[in-house]
């Protein structure tokens, strides 16, 4: 399989969760101690550092969200983890304030004591902070070569860098491998002495694809994914939310459901991002869903009244409820197209009167 | 209409303890008819909706054509069906509950079974083998080593074929001869002195896995002959001329149940907690951990096929789980799906060596008891589920001997 962003963040979220030591997943991040702190944090840079990245020419951004924050509490050591498919030079060329290097001389420049201290933990001065880029496998040594490059410019700047390093996923047949680029050494984990052999993180059967479950199906910061596994997964997550919500709750005779309820449903971490504006054609996508399951439920006897992005249930009988459990757990309804991705389901008809479909 | 002649709790429990001991003279000269049933006690889980007991327990049953009314006043109500009087219902808490019928087992077994099925609100208290295995291990073998104890095993591979035949509803009874499709079944029943089934069991087990699947457990009366069937689907049947210890045995596996229970959403619900930082902005992280089963030995491939094929695809078998599976070649299925019993998510992969689980907030842990208890007795005898990184047998032998981790 072609490794895509969600990959490689949910990759990560594995090998920080709790699991069996006998699982087919070893969580290397958690045997090194480490602990979720964050996901996608929203970092601010100091006023200072960017005073002295702006005076050496050294474009960074001024917010910035690494994919996700690890800590280590007894030792003090936070690991932000910044997942890409691919390695980039250091070199941002004028006026493109879209380059990765932008985000990653930011993310250099965040220091442990400034990591702590923004989270309010106590002696935040006694925290220190590795920077690691996840990169498919091959990509290491060049994306290496960029976190040492930045360093040393940062370094110039009168900035005092994080420490950093680059480890390659690498998927093979007998399983996906971290492999660290020569100069990483993150801290706490214990590499094999062959470092170019990888550390085993997920065993695999020939043959066998090496996604785990995804916790986060989507992220609006990698745009529409191609890839038809990630579809489908988001799909079948706004399924099933609609399903559970509206199914547990058929028991009363009147209630409610939101929109933000089935989001925040279908993906766990919406509101790490509802605010984005990224996150709005996919809302009017799971939108334009809901109210055609809600123009089934009303010819199966349901009263269901629409507002702006409440959905009012009332006068539900015992019948009606069985009637509507049948129909959701159906083969017909399981197999019911879902479209979160074309552009006409995507269009901002939010304000359009129900009924329209 | 026939009327129940309590006005208390106490009244009802001195009736049921005379009713107990009748049966049980009966027992003796082998006299007990089928129409006179013994006593059976129901334990059930319900979502919580309210701390008010008599709110929970109306919503509990709506949409089931129960009626309901408390006993003057006390947190203990009398059960009509249409059929007529069906029992008693009794809160542990507002979740979980015990209901003690005298009716014929086929009459209140069918209404109970009936409820379960027509309800999002309603579930059976699942006692899977490790819960047997550990009131075997831990008291009835240390504690009662001369008295006679009774078991039933039951194991039916009954995804090794293609296709869900037979029944789905849960019966004390044997499955009958007839069955019509040729698979692998083991149906084993034991009654001996524990010492006796102490020394071989261990034995037994290592020889023929199924012998782990225990479906059913009758743990000793306290003093009296007879004791005690209590069967994974969370029934128990009173084999003892008193009701009240009876009662007491099934109210300290409920605790234990529902410290389990407790323990595996604790640990187990997944969800993104979300923390305000010191200049109002917010960051959110992860809680929970997956639940996993591990097969060993691995299922077969037309076993996993089977199991994904029959449960998802054609919605069939005994997990009541949906969705669609996505195939990710022909040794995983991950499946985003909707636990029927209580309408509540679930997210899974299946491999022939693994199941995996994830709970959002909200999904109950008595899934996970179902889970353990259906795929050990029609998948694997021999499965092994973690909680997180502790095993499911270690949590509850923690629990019921009040150790510290939980």
């Amino acid at each position: 399989m072609e490794q895509t962003p969600l990959f490689q963040l949910n990759l990560m979220l594995w090998l920080v969760w709790p699991a069996p030591t006998i699982g087919d997943v070893r969580p290397v991040f958690r045997e090194a101690g480490f602990a979720l702190h964050a996901i996608g944090p929203d970092l601010v840079l100091p006023l200072e550092t960017r005073a002295r990245t702006g005076a050496a020419d050294i474009p960074t951004k001024e917010r910035v969200n690494p994919d996700l924050l690890l800590a280590h509490r007894p030792a003090a050591i936070f690991l932000p983890i910044e997942c890409k498919i691919s390695s980039f030079g250091p070199d941002v060329l004028l006026g493109d304030a879209k380059h990765q290097a932008r985000q990653t001389a930011a993310l250099l420049s965040l220091t442990g004591p400034y990591l702590a201290d923004r989270f309010g933990l106590p002696s935040a001065n006694n925290w220190r902070g590795y920077l690691l880029y996840a990169v498919g496998g091959g990509q290491e040594a060049a994306m290496q070569v960029t976190l040492n490059e930045l360093t040393e410019r940062l370094r110039q700047a009168h900035v005092e860098p994080t420490a950093s390093g680059a480890l390659g996923i690498h998927i093979r047949e007998d399983g996906v491998y971290l492999q660290p680029a020569a100069d990483a050494d993150p801290p706490l984990l214990s590499f094999p002495s062959d470092r170019a052999a990888g550390l085993k993180v997920m065993r695999l059967e020939p043959g066998d694809d090496p996604r785990p479950l995804y916790l986060i199906p989507w992220d609006p910061s990698v745009g529409a994914s191609s890839d038809e596994y990630e579809l489908r997964a988001v799909e079948e997550r706004v399924r099933s939310a609609v399903i559970a919500l509206i199914g547990s709750r058929l028991d009363a005779t009147s209630f409610n459901v939101s929109l933000d309820e089935i989001l925040r449903a279908a993906i766990e971490v919406w509101d790490v991002w509802r605010d984005r504006e990224a996150t709005a054609g996919f809302r009017n996508a799971v939108r334009a869903y809901v109210r055609r399951v809600l123009a089934q439920l009303r010819r199966l006897g349901l009263m269901i009244e629409t507002g702006q992005d409440t959905f009012a249930f009332a006068q539900i009988t015992p019948e009606a409820a069985q009637r509507v459990r049948r129909y959701l757990s159906s083969s017909t309804f399981r197999r019911g197209e879902i479209d979160l991705t074309s552009a006409a389901v995507q269009m901002d008809f939010g304000s359009l009167a129900e009924g329209w479909l | 209409m026939e009327v129940y002649p309590f006005t208390s709790r106490e009244q009802v429990f001195d009736h049921l303890d005379d009713y107990a001991r009748q049966r049980k003279e009966e027992i003796d000269r082998r006299e007990l008819g089928r129409e006179r049933g013994l006593i059976k006690s129901y334990l059930l889980e319900a979502r919580q909706t309210s701390d008010d007991l008599l709110t929970a327990v109306r919503s509990m049953l709506r949409g089931i054509d129960w009626h309901v009314a408390p006993l003057n006043g006390e947190p203990f109500f009398l059960v009509r069906d249409a059929s007529g009087p069906l029992g008693f219902l009794e809160p542990l808490s507002a979740r979980h509950w015990m209901l003690h019928s005298t009716e014929a087992t086929q009459r209140a077994d069918k209404a109970v079974n009936d409820a379960v099925l027509n309800s999002a609100q309603l579930d059976f208290a699942w006692l899977a083998g490790s819960y047997f295995q550990a009131v075997w291990e831990d008291l009835i073998l240390l504690q009662m080593p001369q008295r006679f104890v009774a078991m039933k095993f039951e194991h039916q591979a009954r995804f090794e074929s293609d296709g869900w035949e037979g029944r789905d509803v849960e019966s004390d009874e044997d499955p009958g001869d007839a069955e019509q499709v040729e698979q692998r079944a083991s149906v084993l029943a034991i009654a001996e002195r524990s010492e006796r089934v102490g020394y071989f069991l261990p034995r037994l087990q290592e020889i023929h896995p199924p012998f782990k699947a225990i479906k059913m457990l009758r743990i000793p009366a306290a003093g009296l002959r007879g004791g005690y069937d209590f069967w994974s689907h969370g029934k128990v049947t009173y084999r003892a001329p008193d009701f009240r210890q009876g009662r007491d045995q099934a109210l300290s596996l409920m605790r234990l149940y529902e410290q389990v229970t407790a323990a595996i959403e604790h640990r187990l619900w997944f969800d993104a907690e979300r923390t305000t930082l010191s200049d109002g902005s917010a960051s959110f992280t992860f809680t929970g951990a997956p639940v996993t089963l591990v097969f060993d030995p691995p299922l077969s491939s037309a076993t996993f096929q089977n199991l994904v094929a029959t449960t998802f695809e054609k919605g069939q078998g005994p997990l009541r789980l949906m969705g669609n599976p996505i195939y990710l070649g022909k040794r995983k299925a991950h499946i985003y799906g909707v636990d029927l019993h209580l309408w509540q998510r679930i997210y899974l992969e299946i491999t022939p060596a693994r199941l995996t689980a994830v709970l959002p907030r909200g999904t109950c842990g008595n899934t996970v008891h179902r889970l353990v208890a259906n795929i050990q007795r029609y998948v694997a005898p021999t499965v092994k589920a973690h909680i997180g990184d502790i095993g499911y047998d270690d949590l509850i032998q923690n629990i019921f001997l009040g150790r510290a981790r939980s």
